[in-house]
């Protein structure tokens, strides 16, 4: 996918772990580590809004774009 | 452990009860299509006094055939149908293999109700040679009134079509599902 998430990184400098974050906006750690590892397909506006806001950042701070990395879908 | 459905439930056992009766219809169908076949000449006897051309016995024959390739086409129905039930059972009730189901379900309705054509005009003809045979002509007489004298049911044609809708509509939930597995 042409789309990378940067989780990682955010977190890293955040210095706060997956499962906290996944308690603090109310998703599972299963689907917050699929997004995280960039195997998540969509994402709802709701959970954006709420990974901004528990990391203080911007959607683009989450979310990037690399030309000519991406796959097919399904 | 799931709680007992009393929809499903009874939708399992109307299956069973007429899986049952399906296949005791079915087996008296087929030992009388051997019967009519090992036996011909006495059937052939039989329908000649009340004056019915020599083929009379094979229509009986084939009358029988009949009815037996519809019970199994049934027997089909219900096996899809209980598929579908489990699924919904399951909590899966858009899993990707229910959309062919019900399309195979609205094939085999369709195919029963075209094939109740031929067995109405077939049920009607012998019929007319019933009067010398007086059971057989109940037989007779009470397949066409259940088939509503030609054969073809509105009803049945209306269940194809909505089992062809129901099966569009389970395609369309079931790519929908798929897209919102990805969803975070």
């Amino acid at each position: 996918m042409a789309i990378t998430v940067k989780l990682d990184d955010l977190l890293h400098a955040r210095r706060m772990t997956l499962t906290e974050l996944s308690e603090r906006i109310d998703l599972t750690l299963a689907n917050v580590s699929i997004l995280k590892t960039g195997k998540a397909r969509a994402i709802r506006f709701s959970t954006l809004e709420a990974i901004c806001r528990e990391l203080e950042c911007q959607p683009g701070d989450l979310l990037g774009y690399e030309a000519g990395s991406k796959e097919p879908v399904g | 452990m799931p709680r007992p459905d009393a929809l499903l439930t009874t939708a399992r056992s109307l299956i069973i009860i007429m899986k049952v009766v399906l296949i005791l219809a079915y087996s008296g169908l087929c030992v009388g299509v051997v019967v009519s076949i090992v036996f011909h000449g006495i059937v052939m006897a039989k329908l000649g006094a009340p004056g019915a051309p020599p083929v009379g016995a094979w229509a009986i024959t084939a009358l029988l055939a009949l009815m037996a390739a519809i019970l199994i086409m049934a027997e089909r129905f219900l096996r899809r149908l209980a598929e579908i039930v489990d699924s919904v059972g399951e909590g899966d009730p858009f899993a990707p293999a229910n959309a062919p189901r019900l399309e195979q379900m609205g094939y085999l309705a369709l195919a029963m109700n075209f094939a109740t054509i031929p067995l109405g005009m077939l049920a009607g003809w012998l019929a007319n040679f019933g009067s010398a045979i007086k059971p057989d002509a109940a037989m007779f007489d009470g397949l066409l009134l259940a088939e509503g004298g030609l054969g073809f049911s509105i009803g049945g044609l209306i269940l194809t079509l909505v089992l062809f809708i129901l099966a569009r509509v389970f395609r369309h939930g079931t790519a929908m599902r798929e897209e919102l597995e990805g969803t975070v």
